[in-house]
């Protein structure tokens, strides 16, 4: 059994009277500790395909499971408890909350989780040691999406989902990031799912996924990944 | 940790929220400031008519035995009666200011309240205890000697002690309209006290409150058989009766106001969570991500509302208890005696608070649950905005013809429609309170010009003594080139409706020149009745009806035709002349000479006063003082209210269009034509603002004037001065806004602004 399972998984959005069909018969699997990497063009659905994924959006048809879970029947609330229990989210904008400092950032999930987030710890795991009571506004682009992943990661999640996590950083605060999350996934055996346009993260992935007008357009398996530091940026 | 967050959010925005704050505070403050005035005044009046034991009743009459008195005494219902002797008498000092001696059988009922030197004594034969008011007023203190005159029956006494009494709260001199504590007051005494034998010509009346008042005055009424002038009950006592109409618009005024500004707070408050829920909707769907439940964001978008609001609430009642009611101190105690004048605390400041609170609640929730009902998905992109639908302007000819900065307002105003409505409703609500609060101070002054200049001419009045001769009176009347006039009181029935005004027998004079409401003249007819306006209203009379009226303290009832209908300002009833009044089986004893001889002398020995016209108008003036505070209350408050809603309404649309500002800013627009398109925007809103405020201002006006009583009639109109000032004030409000704006404007970062998102 793998982790994830996509069975003909489809999104339609209406627009005025078009429908529009985000995600379009996806068939997938991933297996627990890959790192895998969704790679297509703007606009081919990869995000919807993430957020399907992670229970922020709801599907229109198909089915999803997690862990055997079948999380495309989830209600509200259920979905809300998925999201708290498993999921660790990394978006390209960082979405952190511009009123809470670093530390207080990762502590919010101390709200969730019901146990004490020694935020300190992963903020030093994301080599983040002496911001912490820096705000957002005072970090750097770089900074703040380490602080974005200290977040997710003080939650334990079993998947970690990154929307272009590098999406709006340079080539090499970038690719800092992407050994950050590739180390994460090979230390701690987190699922990580990367959603970007950046082919040259194809070289490292365990299993990669191309997306095409809201369809899986192929899966290649690569079987002997680059090291993460072998990779031009 | 989201606690910290709303600690923070507090910092970052600092205007809305202390605006909202402010919006609690304010409200609460006038609704319990002015609340509190009325409470305290009911609270304090109840105390004092407990403590004094009031009567339930008087009866009025000449000569009450001993017989008579237990007679009453023994009704059922009656739980005591005492009786006074009530005589006017003449101070022997300067200017002769009259004195009301109560001579009393116990000290029971209608206790006088002792402030000063020693305790009533009903067996002190040489000691009179004095209204406090008028011995300050005229330098009296407990240890002097007084002398003072009935009748030309002369009395020293000494003075043993100052107080108040419950049956003078309002005092007031015949024929005068505002208490003159240096020419007027009164005076307990014992019954031993009084050289001669004492009549009583007063009953004063404990009545067992669970009795129905009118059936126990036909009770009295057959066991005294007509030997009796009047009955009155406690509610309809002058004093406590002009009190309570007091307490009455003191709780009218905090009901109409106050609620205006409660509710503009309350719609703002409403508007500014919803914008601020907004502004913080990609938050919202990254707490939701991370796997905060709806619940969890819900209570913690409430509680900003719900702290401030609270925090707000309290403290505003706080100040507003403090404040406004000393505010009101020098005209209340000018007007009436209480021996304590403290505000108090009423159960619906709470309640008002209580509501405020629920509208944040309410409000915070669907402004949350509109976010919260999307998927967390699409909550964290930019809000989609609607798609405009009617272009109906858009496609006219008309349009292509406007500027660009009639089209940028047009559509922002259609895009924002509630902020636009709040803005408009803002400035209505601030139009409605200076209409009124100016009105109200312009209708004091147009009725002094109308009573004093139109009608009135005479420039004395000179009041008559009780006992003043038939000739002594026309020799007077001659020596001064006067006219007599007879001013008492009746009262007028018409079906089931009966009410107690004036009555004036006089003949027709250039002296007193009644006019109609829009102060033409109207001649009075020679052989029948004239009423005021108002009083035919109130008894659902007109010209040609006929009515039952009798004078007060006669048992003559007469029924006659109601042949003309006139308006008076300040005294509702009726005007006759002296022969139908003859006619009517009534003697003709007049009550005062009214002469346009501005020296003349007052001290012949039937003239118990003289009022000149100096007196009353400054009395007038002293009135309307009370009006006057109320109304720059009113003022004070509204503006300030309006240049919160306007800033902070500003702030939002500011905070909505600093893109787009930025935007046109990097196109090369210049900051001045950037500044035109907000001051463009404030001064349409302010403008249709004002507009509408003008018929709901009229509305509220009226409403407001029929507090001030039965006895008042008043033209009801909108000057063109309130208009303008208020015009002025309104639109400078909105000018000052924009000017706060307008530095913000030139500082827009282009970069900064666009770095955000």
């Amino acid at each position: 059994m793998s982790l994830i399972e996509f069975e003909n998984v489809t999104k339609e959005y209406k627009i005025g009277t078009n429908t529009l069909k985000a995600a379009n018969n996806l068939n997938f699997t991933v297996e627990e500790g890959e790192f895998v990497v969704v790679l297509g063009p703007s606009g081919s659905g990869k995000s919807t395909m993430l957020n399907l994924l992670g229970g922020l959006d709801t599907l229109s048809s198909g089915i999803i499971r997690v862990n055997r879970e079948v999380i495309s029947d989830y209600d509200e609330k259920q979905l809300t408890k998925y999201r708290a229990k498993n999921i660790g989210f990394i978006f390209q904008s960082y979405n952190l909350i511009s009123n809470l400092t670093a530390e207080e950032n990762v502590e919010l999930i101390s709200d969730i989780k019901d146990k004490k987030v020694n935020a300190k710890e992963y903020l030093d795991m994301v080599g983040l040691k002496g911001h912490s009571k820096h705000f957002p506004a005072e970090l750097s682009g770089g900074e703040q999406q380490r602080v974005s992943i200290a977040r997710a990661i003080a939650k334990d999640p079993s998947l970690l989902l990154c929307d272009e996590p590098t999406g709006a950083l340079d080539s090499n605060t970038g690719g800092l990031i992407i050994k950050l999350l590739h180390d994460i996934c090979k230390e701690k055996r987190t699922t990580v799912v990367i959603v970007t346009h950046n082919t040259k993260l194809a070289e490292i992935a365990d299993k990669i996924i191309h997306i095409k007008n809201g369809s899986v357009e192929e899966i290649e398996v690569n079987d002997a990944p680059k090291d993460v530091l072998e990779i031009e940026w | 940790m989201l606690y910290r967050k709303m600690l923070r959010d507090f910092k970052s925005h600092k205007i809305q929220f202390l605006s909202i704050f402010l919006l609690a505070f304010i409200g609460m403050m006038a609704y319990a400031g002015i609340g509190a005035q009325g409470a305290g005044m009911t609270e304090q009046q109840d105390r004092y008519y407990n403590q004094t034991n009031i009567a339930d009743a008087w009866i009025y009459g000449d000569d009450f035995s001993t017989n008579l008195s237990d007679t009453i005494n023994n009704m059922e219902y009656t739980e005591d009666v005492e009786r006074q002797m009530v005589l006017d008498s003449i101070v022997e000092i300067e200017d002769n200011p009259q004195l009301t001696t109560h001579f009393l059988e116990k000290n029971n009922i209608s206790k006088y309240y002792p402030v000063e030197g020693s305790d009533f004594n009903i067996e002190d034969e040489e000691g009179i205890w004095l209204d406090k008011r008028f011995a300050d007023a005229n330098n009296l203190s407990v240890g002097d000697k007084i002398a003072f005159t009935h009748n030309n029956l002369k009395m020293n006494k000494t003075i043993r002690g100052l107080g108040y009494s419950p049956e003078y709260i309002f005092e007031q001199a015949a024929g005068s309209i505002t208490p003159d504590f240096k020419k007027y007051g009164y005076a307990y005494l014992s019954y031993e006290a009084y050289p001669e034998e004492v009549k009583y010509n007063r009953m004063l009346l404990d009545v067992n409150s669970s009795v129905n008042m009118t059936n126990y005055e036909n009770a009295v009424n057959r066991k005294l058989e007509n030997n009796y002038a009047t009955f009155i009950t406690q509610e309809n006592h002058p004093s406590v009766k002009q009190f309570q109409d007091e307490i009455d618009q003191q709780y009218v005024f905090r009901d109409i106001l106050p609620v205006i500004f409660v509710g503009i707070a309350i719609l703002t408050l409403v508007t500014t969570m919803i914008r601020l829920v907004d502004s913080q909707r990609s938050e919202i769907g990254t707490l939701k991500a991370l796997g905060f439940t709806n619940n969890r964001l819900m209570i913690h978008y409430m509680l900003y509302g719900i702290v401030l609001v609270i925090i707000g609430s309290i403290i505003g009642i706080y100040v507003g208890i403090k404040t406004i009611p000393p505010l009101y101190l020098p005209s209340m105690s000018g007007f009436y005696t209480m021996p304590v004048w403290d505000p108090s605390y009423d159960s619906s400041f709470g309640f008002v608070a209580l509501i405020m609170v629920i509208a944040t609640i309410i409000s915070s929730y669907f402004a949350v649950r509109s976010i919260s009902k999307e998927n967390p998905a699409s909550t964290m992109r930019p809000k989609v905005p609607k798609a405009s639908q009617s272009k109906f302007i858009e496609n006219t000819s008309l349009w292509k013809r406007l500027g660009f900065n009639t089209r940028w307002n047009f559509r922002d105003a259609k895009r924002n429609k509630l902020r636009s409505f709040m803005t408009i409703f803002g400035v209505l609500a601030c139009t409605v309170i200076l209409l009124s609060a100016f009105s109200m101070t312009d209708a004091m002054t147009d009725v002094k010009d109308w009573e004093y200049g139109d009608v009135i001419h005479y420039e004395n009045k000179l009041v008559l003594e009780d006992n003043a001769t038939v000739e002594d009176i026309n020799n007077l009347t001659d020596e001064v080139n006067g006219t007599q006039i007879l001013e008492t009181s009746a009262e007028f029935k018409n079906g089931d409706t009966k009410k107690i005004g004036s009555l004036t027998v006089m003949n027709d004079s250039d002296l007193i020149t009644p006019t109609n409401i829009n102060r033409q003249q109207v001649i009075l007819p020679d052989g029948g009745i004239a009423m005021t306006e108002k009083m035919a209203e109130l008894l659902d009379l007109e010209e040609g009806d006929t009515f039952e009226w009798h004078e007060y303290g006669s048992t003559n009832w007469v029924k006659t035709k109601l042949s003309k209908i006139y308006a008076e300002p300040i005294n509702q009833g009726i005007t006759i002349t002296p022969e139908y009044y003859e006619e009517l089986g009534y003697h003709f004893n007049a009550s005062s000479i009214i002469t346009d001889e501005k020296d003349i002398d007052d001290k012949d020995n039937i003239v118990s006063s003289r009022i000149s016209m100096q007196n009353i108008t400054e009395g007038w003036d002293e009135m309307t003082a009370q009006m006057d505070t109320m109304a720059y209350i009113f003022v004070g408050f509204g503006v300030m209210l309006s240049l919160i809603v306007l800033y902070n309404l500003g702030l939002l649309s500011f905070a909505e269009q600093e893109r787009e500002m930025a935007t046109l800013k990097v196109l090369g627009f210049k900051t001045k034509s950037l500044r035109r398109l907000l001051l463009t925007q404030n001064i349409t809103y302010s403008i249709i603002g004002y507009i509408l405020g003008i018929p709901v201002g009229y509305y509220v006006y009226v409403l407001l004037m029929n507090t001030i009583g039965e006895g008042y009639h008043f033209p009801i109109y909108f000057t063109s001065r309130a208009l303008i000032i208020t015009f002025i004030i309104t639109i400078g409000v909105s000018l000052f806004v924009n000017l706060l704006f307008s530095r913000k404007i030139k500082n827009i970062d282009m970069v900064q602004t666009f770095k955000e998102e």
